[in-house]
């Protein structure tokens, strides 16, 4: 039997097969620790809020060649959530109908009070968004994808692979999602972009281990964790994903040395790999290399100006070279990130303490203890 | 038979004939209180979603419904207290929560939410009692922790509240001081 393609799915073919190795968009961007360009998202599912319907969503699960999912990620007390999700709004009404869809995630906090809902609830019904809206409850979603800022955004196509996932929101990132979505929906060519970078696709059989790894690392199970990233490795030695993640378990175990070795094997496979450069730079500042530290914090964040640890981290280092403004400037620059990052605002809390500034210290202490408390937040005032 | 063999026959009928009704009633009042539990975390469930949505008076229709059929319920007394203090009803939410403390004990989340309003209506010993007896079973609780900062902070002992606040944030983001 022979087989023939019209020319309608020729071309179609060729848009896809150029898509596929091209739409990468800067794999130097990083919204996510864990999840990188050309990989499969976790899945995940909540209780929309605005219907009370249950959300299922696994990548690649319509089987539509032409879709664009975004999985927003966004918190009440960021301002620039607000403008992300009017901005996906929009989007929604422009190509709803041409396959463009949105879940909104909400990742206000670790523990979600019942008036913490209640503000959620509201800040959605005030948006009036056309799209699910799903509260990541204990934050299971964030910590799968490690959400590095908020807002994060992940541009996932038909078939299930992330490709586009800026840290931040702006103009430029606004554009790229437009310009992406037109070219996964067939409105635009390729051509009409600029120079694009290929992301990698991992071995099935590696990709599989690789989540595995990462769902055990999520439930503290480091050793099996370790185990598994190790078996991702032998499937597929070109995959840097692996030595990233292990890097972030070994720091999480205090295994500095350790942990830097997987980061440099992770930046030989992928010198883009952003998070693995950032984290190389936090093991070497354990270490009290401070200057090779910085070093390898400055290519991260020259690789991506979004990306707070390497913010977080630069400041430390400038910190302890007694570089106090420096160190406040880059602090300035991850709160303006991200508001309402417990872990920066310690960091914030704990510098602004060692300089002697008691009263601005207790402000951010108590900024950082508001994100994770389920109390109801007290005014300042009425502690008296 | 022997007599003797039919009587404790009979009688062994008649007394499981007992048991049985015994049990029966048993049965039928435990079946009773499953219902009412059924009802009153149904209406409860309710009272949360109408608060979510804003409407307290609906939500707290809802909580008067439970407390009718179940008027020894610890959460609903939680759910007025927290209502309440969303109104900035202090008194009223004291009220509810010293009640629903008092039905449940061991209950940290409403000891907590009481000494919360305790901290916001200046009675500090007493929230310190509260917040120690959290503590005493889970010495890294934050909410009590914040609370115990809270405090310190009103006692204008700011270096107190600063070392509280950051021993509760390392301990709970697991953040090595540098």
């Amino acid at each position: 039997m022979k087989f023939q393609f019209s020319g309608t799915f020729l071309r179609r073919g060729f848009v896809i097969a150029t898509v596929f190795w091209m739409l990468a968009l800067g794999s130097a961007s990083a919204a996510f620790k864990f999840i990188q360009e050309g990989m499969t998202p976790p899945n995940f599912n909540g209780k929309d809020l605005r219907t009370g319907e249950k959300v299922d969503w696994r990548p690649g699960s319509s089987g539509e060649g032409s879709e664009v999912m975004i999985i927003v990620f966004w918190a009440t007390w960021s301002p620039r959530s607000m403008e992300v999700l009017t901005d996906m709004k929009e989007l929604s009404e422009r190509y709803g109908e041409q396959g463009f869809k949105v879940i909104a995630v909400n990742v206000d906090g670790q523990k979600t009070s019942p008036m913490g809902m209640k503000e959620i609830a509201e800040k959605t019904a005030e948006l009036d968004l056309p799209f699910p809206v799903v509260v990541d409850e204990g934050l299971k979603t964030f910590y799968a994808y490690g959400v590095i800022a908020v807002p994060s955004l992940a541009l996932v196509d038909g078939s299930g692979h992330l490709r586009y996932s800026p840290s931040g929101y702006s103009f430029s990132i606004r554009d790229r999602i437009v310009d992406s979505t037109e070219v996964l929906l067939g409105l635009k060519t390729v051509e009409d972009l600029g120079p694009l970078v290929q992301g990698y696709r991992p071995q099935p059989k590696a990709s599989r281990y690789y989540n595995l790894g990462r769902r055990l690392a999520n439930q503290e199970l480091y050793e099996r964790a370790l185990a598994n990233l190790d078996q991702a490795v032998e499937e597929d030695a070109s995959f840097s994903s692996p030595h990233n993640l292990k890097g972030q378990i070994q720091l999480a175990m205090g295994h500095w040395a350790e942990a830097e070795a997987n980061f440099t094997k992770a930046v030989e496979l992928d010198s883009t790999l952003v998070a693995a450069w950032a984290g190389w730079g936090r093991s070497l500042l354990r270490q009290d290399r401070i200057a090779e530290a910085v070093e390898k914090l400055h290519v991260a964040h020259d690789l991506d100006e979004g990306y707070t640890p390497a913010l977080v981290d630069l400041a430390k280092c400038r910190t302890l070279e007694g570089n106090l403004d420096e160190a406040w400037t880059h602090y300035e620059a991850a709160l303006e990130l991200n508001p309402g990052d417990p872990e920066l605002l310690l960091g914030i809390g704990r510098f602004l303490r060692d300089k002697g500034d008691i009263p601005g210290a207790l402000e951010v202490y108590r900024r950082a203890i508001e994100q994770l408390v389920t109390l109801p937040v007290l005014e300042s005032a009425s502690t008296h | 038979m022997k007599r003797s063999s039919r009587t404790i026959i009979v009688l062994s009928l008649l007394g499981c004939l007992g048991l049985g009704g015994i049990l029966c009633e048993d049965a039928t009042a435990a079946d009773d209180r499953r219902a009412v539990i059924a009802r009153s975390r149904a209406l409860l469930a309710d009272a949360q979603t109408s608060f979510a949505a804003g409407e307290t008076d609906s939500a707290l229709i809802h909580l008067q419904q439970v407390l009718e059929e179940d008027p020894a319920n610890p959460d609903a007394y939680y759910f007025i207290g927290l209502i309440s203090l969303s109104l900035s009803d202090t008194s009223g939410a004291e009220v509810a929560l010293t009640e629903g403390v008092r039905l449940a004990p061991m209950s940290r989340r409403l000891k907590l939410l009481l000494a919360l309003v305790w901290v916001k209506s200046g009675n500090y010993d007493e929230a310190e009692k509260l917040i120690n007896e959290v503590t005493a079973l889970r010495p890294k609780d934050l909410d009590a922790l914040y609370l115990q900062g809270l405090i310190a902070l009103a006692r204008d002992d700011s270096a107190h509240a600063l070392e509280i606040w950051d021993h509760a944030l390392a301990e709970e983001l697991g953040s090595v001081e540098q």
